[in-house]
């Protein structure tokens, strides 16, 4: 029985919203953009939050997968928690947007990673990127701004002449590399690790060129201090590692927890 | 006429041809195999957004909106003059094979590429992912398989099963495989494939799955015989598969339009075709779970999505 | 319950997802992923490797497609014919054409293998040649023709000897509903065209092809014959009389992997001067029926192996009245039948290296002769026979590997065993290789033998004054070897070189006779070598659908030291297709034909060679893309041209051809 509250509550939800949109935003909501993934199984990140979610407050997750719509809500709304990238912040930030992080999320203890640029070993600098492909995953400017990181002042000029491929996730850049779809991969140094358990011929064959500066996680943020309700939003989150269904949920953000920023 | 004569008309044919140095737009003509289809059109989605993003202009044909499309299609080409033509399913690349041998193509969402008729002037990229990235993945996924069998029409994979099968070889699987013409035949076969194996391969054969029924037939038999099934799409998630890999469609569209780009700007080898570049990895917990499959613990934060039981 | 409401909630949060987030993968569903599979099923690319690519076989092959044809306005598929390299076409005295090829030609084109479908129309057992019913074949609807010239027995067997013409229909795929088409055109020539396909959802295909064809020829002056000049009553001086007429009925029926095909002609014609050099009136009437049926299904044992059976039957038959003198007929006929098998296995060893063999029998025979003369057609008497019944048995067997050690290398090499119940056996290999040896540009070379078998009459005319038969004859034999360049140098562009030397020993041919003034006899050699040049540009762009191309031969055939007569050292043709729109076209084609000598002791000076000038203008898609309507000149400038006449009717002088000639012509599809 215990379980029945929570479904009769999404139920209702339906029967009564009709359009549930229009009524949802009165309802405190992790709003989630990503910049740095390709995240297109929104539908199932969605649906394993909200199971999880009516059991720990009755809150709501809601991807985007357009920056402007992402942003759109900041700008409209106040008091819920946005989950977006640390270079997504700082441009927000740079925008006057009054953002401020509350949680960073961890890998494996870490709360930072770098980008690594790598190409098969034959490619020996950034000048030999020229009319290639590089395969990322992310969003468009957000890859172009971690290679133009990567490539420095100096090889700037490069960035007009080389074609970003977006794939969905890390793995697929390296391997696009390995299986001749492109020349070069950036991904998160992790993503290096994993081609080196699936298929060690061909990390064998990788090389690093270049490495972003580091930065963290997956950031949890808040448009002011946190009040008493995005507090409990907060905590919720900070917690979710703690269950096997919250763990669940943080891996498809690519995170396994939280840790509080002082 | 003495052949001295006829040589200097080939000369004044070569000077023409030279002189004549063609303008070549930018544009690109789009063809559709069918609007309808989800796939295609994602694919066209992407490749446009893309197509935009880098000022490039284009040109759509929907082979479904027309009774005549052979005629209408090479009247579009005459009038537009396209750098290249995106043919996205296999109808829209035989068509415009035939109408338009001259121009350079590029195909997506084509069914084993391999068996296409392809010239000098086609590029693509592949429907299906490298088998080589599959088999080095279901390898590290589930290193205690060892045999695995898989269904297809000679008509629609032969190719892609041959490269398979060499693939599979250098990831120490073996791969048994059975065609077959009709999927009335499925039930029979599998009857007799099933215990040869330790997981049912499902690859993207049309004549395999021909209908919800063959689907349906396959997921059946492996349940009654305890074979776990792999499958090339997530769609089969639901059905039962305990794991799927699925080529990213969106990034097919995306890819293309690098290609097309590239292509355009002559920086591309001529005959290039390019493993899609994007995968999703769907497990089905739910399934691993029933069939007390050995999954390397490991490789759970590659998987993109895991369904369990109750979903 | 719970689960139940699961289920449902877990809808319900999909479908509120969608309004944020786009499609997402999850919701290319079955039902998406299994119509995207159906639309992938509609097309199947290709039936067999087997199926080269033109510029990878080792043949010399030339395409002509449906497109080309319509270009062309031909109305026939000699039209077709006389713009391929190699191949000219020549008028006869008794009506039919001679298709020369490579610098060798025959009153019936007995050395041409000429196919419908892959199926070789060589029924006429009497004479060989399958050009007294193929010459003026309507071209409506023939989808592609293929035209590979050199020996091609040890494939095809019998009588491929220095060309296989391969006329392919329109299938149930191409037709795909109704189409129809009409021509009407100078010499009061009119066509008429109705074809039908469907597919049907079960696997099952049908195709049927109607044609009706009529034409009063092109009544060429001919100023005396043998009686006139002796001062007898003579139709002379006159006209030729080549009336034609023909109905062709076509079936292709499929059902999974059996397919029933055939075709039916009745043919009638007058004769373009008639027999024993006597000009005939209107009562000189040819009557040929024939058909073929075709039973053929594909087996597939693996993967890698199929094999394909055919069973067939062929029959073919005449029954003509010739006008020998102005009050005297005579009547031939005979019946011809060939009923057969044949089993192909193709083994695909591996994707660089495919196997076919296979084994054919046919037993071929010939009765129900005709044989009447009389001074009125109508009450003709018996006659002595001039042929005879015959049967003969034969079988064959065939290897062929074609294999690419190299991706840029394709090496082909084969040979074929038949062996005849009459004549006894006879062995034909075949090898070559292409290679691609810079990007673009390949190098051909290819060696082979064919051979052609006596025909019944060649083997068993008799009670004939003038020509008997010879039962001891043997078949006859050219061994080819080619070898050529093909490029592409720039795009749109394909440029092709090729020399060839055949040697043809054992000639059938007439020689002087015992109890007649000529016996067929295996006699004497034919040297016959010659370059081919051939070029074709496709415009692109704004030009799409232009192009202009051209080709040269140079031959030179001899046999006893001596030049063959009626055969020109050159030939040329250049052809332009200007695309104006996308609805308009003009083709424009210039044939430009070399002198051609006389025979050893014919003293008439050379027939002169000439330039013609064909012009026509398609308009396609029109009306709601279902019309097609084109309109063609023949010889626009009306130049007086002959074809050579032979010795024996010097009096004559040579066959005048046609002048100016205008064929219209209006398709439409349903």
């Amino acid at each position: 029985m215990k379980r029945n509250w929570p479904i009769f509550f999404i139920f209702s939800v339906f029967i009564a919203g009709g359009d549930w949109s229009a009524h949802s935003d009165v309802r405190p909501t992790y709003y989630f953009y990503n910049t740095e993934t390709n995240i297109n199984n929104f539908a199932s990140l969605k649906m394993g939050f909200d199971i999880y979610l009516v059991n720990h407050g009755g809150y709501f997750l809601q991807p985007f997968d357009l920056r402007e719509n992402f942003e759109a809500v900041i700008h409209e709304k106040k008091g819920d928690i946005y989950l977006l990238s640390s270079w997504h912040l700082k441009e927000l930030q740079r925008k006057k947007v009054p953002l401020e992080i509350a949680l960073v999320g961890t890998s494996k203890g870490n709360t930072t990673q770098r980008k690594v640029l790598s190409a098969k070993k034959d490619i020996v600098n950034f000048a030999m990127l020229k009319n290639t492909v590089v395969a990322a995953a992310g969003s468009d400017e957000y890859v172009h701004s971690v290679l133009k990181q990567i490539l420095g002042k100096e090889q700037e000029a490069l960035l007009k002449d080389i074609k970003i491929l977006i794939v969905p996730k890390d793995i697929d850049a390296v391997m696009a590399v390995g299986f001749g779809m492109a020349t070069a991969a950036i991904s998160a140094e992790s993503g290096l690790d994993k081609l080196a358990m699936m298929n060690p011929n061909q990390f064998k064959e990788l090389h690093s060129l270049g490495f972003s500066e580091k930065d963290y996680l997956l950031i949890a943020a808040t448009l002011k201090k946190p009040d008493q309700q995005e507090t409990q939003l907060l905590e919720v989150l900070r917690k979710m590692s703690e269950e096997e269904a919250g763990e669940a949920n943080l891996k498809m953000l690519g995170i396994d927890g939280w840790r509080a920023v002082q | 006429m003495k052949p001295i004569n006829f040589y200097n008309v080939f000369i004044l044919l070569a000077v023409f041809f030279a002189g004549t140095g063609f303008a070549q737009s930018n544009k690109i003509l789009i063809v559709n195999s069918e609007k309808t289809v989800f796939r295609y059109e994602k694919i066209a989605t992407e490749f446009k957004k893309v197509l935009q993003q880098n000022a490039y202009s284009w040109t759509e044909f929907n082979l479904d909106d027309h009774a005549n499309a052979d005629a209408d299609l090479k009247q579009l080409v005459q009038q537009e003059n396209p750098a290249l033509i995106y043919c996205i399913g296999t109808q829209a690349y035989s068509l415009a094979r035939n109408v338009a041998p001259n121009k350079k193509l590029l195909f997506s969402a084509a069914i084993n590429w391999r068996r296409l008729d392809v010239g000098v002037g086609t590029y693509g990229i592949a429907n299906e992912l490298s088998s080589a990235q599959e088999m080095s993945l279901l390898h590290y996924f589930f290193p205690t398989i060892k045999t695995i069998g898989l269904l297809y029409s000679d008509k629609f994979s032969r190719e892609y099963v041959e490269t398979i099968k060499k693939d599979a070889l250098n990831s120490g699987i073996n791969i048994i495989n059975k065609s077959i013409n009709d999927a009335q035949e499925i039930s029979e076969v599998l009857n007799d494939l099933l215990p040869q194996i330790d997981m049912f391969w499902i690859i993207s054969d049309p004549v395999v799955l021909s209908n919800k029924e063959s689907v349906r037939q396959i997921f059946q038999a492996a349940q009654q015989q305890n074979k776990p099934v792999y499958a090339y799409s997530d769609v089969y998630i639901e059905q039962g598969a305990v794991l799927a890999i699925s080529a990213d469609i969106a990034t097919i569209g995306r890819q293309s339009a690098g290609l097309a780009m590239m292509v355009d700007q002559g920086k591309v080898p001529a005959g290039t075709v390019q493993s899609p570049a994007g995968s999703t990895v769907t497990l089905n917990k739910c399934a691993l779970d029933a069939l007390k499959l050995q999954f390397n613990q490991d490789a759970l934060d590659s998987v993109n999505k895991i369904v369990g039981c109750e979903q | 319950m719970i689960k139940y409401l699961s289920t449902l909630l877990v809808g319900v949060l999909l479908l509120n997802s969608s309004v944020y987030a786009d499609e997402s993968a999850e919701h290319d569903s079955l039902e998406k992923e299994l119509a995207y599979l159906a639309a992938e099923r509609k097309v199947v690319v290709t039936a067999s490797k087997i199926e080269e690519h033109v510029d990878k076989t080792i043949a010399t092959t030339t395409v002509i497609t449906q497109d080309d044809i319509a270009h062309i306005g031909a109305r026939n598929l000699l039209d077709v014919l006389r713009l391929v390299p190699g191949i000219g076409i020549t008028q006869t005295q008794i009506g039919v054409r001679e298709i020369e090829v490579r610098g060798v030609k025959t009153l019936l084109s007995e050395k041409v293998q000429i196919m419908l479908n892959g199926h070789p129309l060589d029924h006429n057992l009497q004479n060989a040649g399958s050009t007294l019913l193929y010459d003026d074949l309507p071209v409506d609807t023939i989808k592609r023709v293929e035209v590979v010239r050199g020996p091609g027995s040890a494939l095809y067997g019998a009588n491929a000897f220095l060309a296989v013409i391969n006329i392919i229909t329109q299938s149930a795929k191409d037709l795909n509903g109704v189409q129809t088409s009409a021509g009407w055109g100078s010499f009061d020539t009119q066509q008429y065209r109705a074809s039908w396909g469907k597919q049907f959802k079960n696997s099952a295909e049908a195709a049927l092809h109607f044609n009706f064809t009529d034409t009063n020829g092109i009544n060429s002056p001919i100023p005396a014959d043998s009686r006139s000049v002796q001062g007898l009553s003579s139709n002379a001086p006159g006209k030729s009389q080549l009336t034609e007429g023909r109905y062709d009925l076509e079936w292709q029926l499929g059902y999974q992997d059996f397919k029933l095909d055939g075709r039916y002609i009745n043919k009638k014609a007058g004769t373009f001067f008639g027999t024993a050099a006597v000009l005939s009136d209107s009562r000189t009437q040819q009557d040929y029926n024939d058909y073929f049926l075709r039973l053929s299904r594909a087996w597939k044992i693996k993967d890698n192996f199929t094999v394909d059976t055919q069973l067939f039957h062929d029959f073919f038959s005449y029954d003509n009245i010739w006008q020998i003198a102005p009050a005297q007929f005579i009547r031939n006929g005979v019946q011809d039948t060939r009923t057969g098998g044949e089993i192909q296995a193709n083994y695909h060893i591996s994707d660089a290296q495919t196997l076919i063999s296979g084994f054919s029998y046919a037993k071929e025979q010939q009765g129900h002769l005709i044989d009447q003369a009389g001074s009125d057609p109508a009450h003709l008497t018996q006659v002595l026979p001039s042929t005879e019944a015959r049967t003969r048995n034969r079988w064959g067997v065939y290897i062929e590997d074609v294999w690419d050690p190299l991706k840029n290398l394709r090496m082909t090499v084969g040979a074929r065993y038949d062996r005849y119940s009459d004549f006894g056996g006879t062995f034909n290999p075949r090898m070559g290789f292409n290679w691609e040896f810079i990007k673009n540009y390949s190098l051909k070379f290819s060696y082979g033998s064919a051979y052609r078998a006596p025909a019944f009459g060649e083997l068993g005319s008799a009670n004939n004054l003038v020509l008997l038969g010879n039962p001891a004859l043997q078949p006859e034999v050219v061994k080819t070897f080619e070898s050529g360049i093909i490029a592409h140098p720039i795009k749109g562009l394909t440029a092709q070189t090729t020399y060839y030397h055949s040697s043809i020993n054992q000639l059938i041919s007439p020689v002087a006779g015992q109890s007649a003034v000529f016996q067929y006899a295996n006699n004497g050699s034919v040297i016959a070598e010659g370059v081919e040049l051939e070029a074709r540009y496709d415009f692109d762009g704004k030009l799409q659908g232009s192009y202009i191309s051209a080709n040269h031969v140079l031959q030179h055939s001899v046999q006893l030291g001596q030049q063959l007569a009626d055969v020109p050292r050159q030939r040329t043709n250049f052809t332009a297709n200007w695309a104006f729109d996308n609805t308009w076209s003009s083709f424009a084609h210039v044939l430009i034909k070399g002198n051609t000598s006389r025979n050893l002791g014919d003293v008439r000076n050379d027939v002169p060679g000439y330039a013609l000038f064909d012009l026509g203008l398609l308009g396609k898609n029109m009306f709601g893309k279902q019309v097609d309507i084109s309109f063609n000149v023949y010889n626009l400038l009306d130049k007086r041209y002959y074809d050579p006449a032979p010795a024996s009717l010097n009096f004559i002088g040579d066959y005048q051809m046609s002048g100016r000639a205008f064929f219209g012509h209006v398709s439409l599809k349903f």
